[in-house]
């Protein structure tokens, strides 16, 4: 128990200066979000004030990041200087989104990904392994962007068999849940195929090599002696016992469930917090870049705390350690 | 294992995407764009896509008529006519069968309340800067209002009709100035227009629906959806994909033209902007602006960087045949576009000759001109979201290359350009400004110490012109057309082109009319039968 109160203090104190110190760098790019703003037309010094005032940018820096502390502690992120509008609605409606994408490509990645890495190892050196490294280290190597494009101009282009982008058919507003379910389903379909091609192959390699590694061990061994079936073997003795340094893995890429990928989101029209964070940081709407890098900054904090609560469940030694 | 594969296919094709048109019929049109649109409302819309989505809910007291001068400058909207009492005075009348989408006559009162809040620095900075030359804006009768100015001018029907679409005041009046923005209002505005407000799914599409016997003509478009990515790739593929109906702006790139020329369902519909494109001398020291800037406070060295791009052949790469070359910052679409003067020709040899009058020599054979041993090298910024000014910033680096001028190009991101453009904080610049119909409307980027004026061009001459035009009562051609002489011999800036606007859109409407000044204002017009386009 102490040595989970340890790790969740770290936690939180890493979140903190992480989140500082983005407070003040922020801050000091160049640029000014009211110019943003007023692009074209120049604004009034007396609408310049107001808006000063209205965003606290008046204030000391030191006294702005006292009230950014003080809000974010409610729960209030202030009002993007960019949409007018508070950074919380702004968040809570892309975060679905963002999280639906992100949980279908951990599915991928920790469903299909693991299995072929164990069918890899089983078959190591093999056409098959040889065959399933070069075909996923090929997707690692791939832009996202341009594989995305490649398929949206394959099955949204050639064949119209799916959307080309966005998340929603605006034809559907009268239809049933269901039909808008399915299109939704429909509308994941490419932008979560694009970032598993992508990502796949660490969890594959991280899988086979945990996997070989165990399949070396005299247990394995022994319960092969035993008589024990193929299955039972792979999946009862070896398997377990590769989990938990795939379980690291997991919790290291929990944050992609909140951070997005800006270009998938980009290509796919899909309009989730990693397309917003890129937009706040252009536009320097610091109210809103601060609000998601609350959000990015605890999906880091947290998944690494998920990684190693895992790794030390199911390996006693680590808490030891 | 093929099985699994065959019954996979299967069911994709089931799901097959149905193109935008087939699922509902012209009836609906479905446009792709690039700028979010989340607060339609005027004076709080923040992008020029809102302020387009804007003008088919909220009407004004007439539309722009074609010309900011004199007493046809407006044609009906709301008021049905409008009469001058004198110099000084307008009076219009409102058309009585105009109504509000919660059925509600709109009347005089909507209008005092929407020209006062318009004229509130507090409420509406721009527009009230705009409005200054209003006296007062009072209701006669519940259908006549009138209009007194401070001073009699040509572009009193202009002022009084193009800045201020007139909002419910039994609807808004009641809601706080600072809470309008998050008010239910803002979030499901109630117009006079020919398109009511229907829904907004935040991130994914915005859609009006037509006003079923609207006082002007019921629409014959039942729907229209605006969908939003801000990658252009995207737009494309969504078009082409048959889930949106129309793209704005195609090009650039040029290769878009023969990719959607294959596709006979889609054709393009071109008209002309008021945007122009010009490469920003900055006139005083990036360093410190009170002194002249070393290299561009010599009109001669401006004039040679001019004539030695080949401004043609620049446009034709970056927008094939939609751009017109530019001489001045008005827009050959604008109705005073006609009295600028020819743009100076392509003259390399020209140009040297006036870099070497001017002591620019290649002393040190470097291939870069010099002048007592200060290189004619300078920065050119441009903002890395504008691909056709970064195109034209690379071509025109070339050529000044050429000519043995060394410019650096700095791409930058907006906030950053934005950054350095205010203060002054550059040489050159590749800008692109539309403006507003009036010439007036110039001054604010080309008059003397004029806060979006970032060159720090002056020339008191060329301001009284100007203000000359907008005193006039009757022509106001000539101190026009001899200002835009003026700066166009004063080369503040290279002008490069005005491009057009270009859109793919299906065949099978008619009518189809797009507005200089808002695109889609007169999308209610277009009908279903493919003819007069």
């Amino acid at each position: 128990m102490n040595w989970l109160a340890r790790r969740a203090l770290q936690a939180v104190g890493t979140a903190l200066l992480a989140l500082t110190l983005l407070f003040f760098l922020v801050r000091s790019l160049p640029g000014d979000p009211l110019a943003v703003l007023s692009e074209d037309r120049p604004l009034t010094s007396e609408q310049v004030r107001d808006l000063q005032r209205r965003y606290q940018l008046d204030q000391p820096v030191g006294r702005q990041f006292i009230a950014f502390v003080g809000g974010a502690l409610q729960g209030d992120f202030g009002t993007s200087i960019q949409y007018g509008r508070p950074v919380r609605q702004l968040v809570l409606e892309r975060l679905p989104r963002t999280l639906l994408l992100g949980a279908a490509v951990l599915l991928i990645n920790f469903t299909l990904g693991l299995w072929l890495g164990v069918q890899q190892a089983l078959h190591r050196g093999r056409p098959i392994d040889r065959v399933l490294t070069t075909l996923s280290l090929a997707g690692y190597a791939t832009p996202s962007f341009w594989l995305g494009l490649m398929l949206v101009m394959l099955f949204a282009v050639r064949l119209h068999w799916l959307p080309a982008a966005g998340s929603l058919d605006p034809g559907l507003e009268s239809a049933g849940v269901a039909s808008v379910f399915g299109d939704r389903l429909r509308h994941l379909v490419l932008p979560a195929l694009t970032l598993a091609a992508v990502s796949i192959a660490s969890s594959m390699r991280y899988q086979r090599a945990a996997m070989l590694d165990a399949l070396r061990q005299p247990y394995v061994i022994a319960a092969r002696a035993r008589g024990l079936t193929d299955r039972r073997v792979v999946w009862g003795h070896a398997w377990r016992s590769a989990l938990p340094s795939v379980l690291t893995l997991f919790g290291l890429w929990l944050p992609i469930l909140v951070v997005g990928a800006v270009f998938v989101e980009q290509v796919f029209a899909w309009q989730g917090l990693g397309s917003l964070t890129a937009g706040a940081a252009a536009a320097r709407d610091y109210p809103l870049l601060m609000g998601t890098a609350v959000l990015a900054t605890a999906a880091v904090v947290t998944g690494s705390l998920l990684s190693d609560v895992l790794h030390a469940l199911l390996d006693p030694r680590a808490r030891a350690e | 294992m093929l099985r699994r594969c065959g019954r996979l296919l299967l069911l994709m094709s089931a799901c097959a995407a149905t193109p935008a048109a087939a699922q509902a019929g012209p009836r609906r049109l479905v446009i792709v764009i690039g700028q979010e649109v989340t607060n339609i409302v005027p004076t709080l819309n923040r992008t020029a896509a809102a302020a387009q989505v804007s003008d088919l809910v909220f009407l004004r007291l007439g539309r722009y008529g074609g010309t900011s001068f004199g007493d046809h400058a407006a044609l009906p909207e709301l008021a049905k006519s409008w009469t001058r009492r004198d110099s000084l005075t307008l009076v219009f009348d409102l058309d009585p069968r105009a109504r509000w989408h919660d059925g509600t006559p709109v009347t005089s009162r909507d209008v005092v309340f929407s020209f006062t809040r318009a004229r509130d620095p507090k409420q509406s900075a721009s527009t009230a800067m705009l409005l200054v030359d209003l006296a007062s804006v009072q209701a006669e009768t519940d259908a006549r209002v009138v209009i007194r100015f401070a001073r009699a001018y040509g572009e009193q029907l202009y002022d009084a009709t193009f800045h201020v679409q007139i909002l419910p005041a039994h609807l808004v009046a009641s809601i706080p100035p600072d809470s309008l923005m998050t008010s239910a209002f803002a979030r499901a505005p109630v117009g006079s227009g020919p398109y009511k407000w229907d829904r907004l799914k935040p991130t994914d599409y915005l859609q009006l629906r037509s006003v079923p016997g609207f006082f002007l003509g019921t629409p014959a478009i039942e729907q229209l959806v605006w969908r939003v990515t801000t990658s252009q790739e995207s737009r494309l593929n969504l078009l082409l994909s048959g889930e949106a109906d129309v793209l704005e702006d195609i090009i650039p790139p040029v290769a878009n033209l023969a990719l959607l020329a294959k596709r006979p369902s889609i054709r393009l519909a071109h008209f002309p902007s008021m945007a122009v494109n010009y490469l920003l001398f900055n006139e005083r020291s990036p360093a410190d602006t009170s002194r002249p800037h070393a290299i561009f406070s010599d009109a001669d060295v401006r004039r040679a960087l001019a004539i030695g791009l080949d401004r043609a052949t620049m446009s034709k790469a970056i927008f094939g045949k939609y751009a017109s070359p530019a001489s001045s910052p008005a827009a050959p679409a604008a109705w005073f576009g006609g009295l600028a003067p020819a743009p100076a020709p392509f003259d390399p040899k020209q140009a040297a000759r006036l870099l070497a009058a001017r002591g620019w020599k290649d002393s040190d054979g470097d291939g870069v001109l010099d002048k007592g041993g200060v290189p004619l090298a300078f920065t050119l910024i441009v903002t890395g979201s504008s691909v056709a000014r970064k195109q034209a910033a690379l071509i025109v680096q070339e050529q000044w290359r050429k000519l043995g001028v060394r410019a650096e190009v700095i791409p930058l991101e907006f906030a950053q350009y934005l950054a350095r453009r205010g203060p002054g904080n550059f040489d050159v610049a590749a800008e692109s400004y539309s403006s507003d119909p009036s010439p007036w409307s110039l001054l604010d980027r080309w008059g003397c110490g004029a806060e979006a004026n970032y060159g720090r061009y002056c020339n008191p001459v060329a301001d009284s012109l100007l203000r000359a035009a907008h005193l006039a009562r009757r022509d106001p051609a000539p101190p026009i057309r001899a200002w835009l002489r003026t700066v166009a011999q004063d080369f503040p800036a290279v002008f490069l082109f005005s491009p057009e606007k270009v859109f793919a859109m299906p065949a099978g409407y008619g009518n189809v009319t797009f507005s200089v000044e808002s695109a889609w204002q007169r999308v209610w017009t277009w009908t279903l039968d493919g003819a007069g386009h």
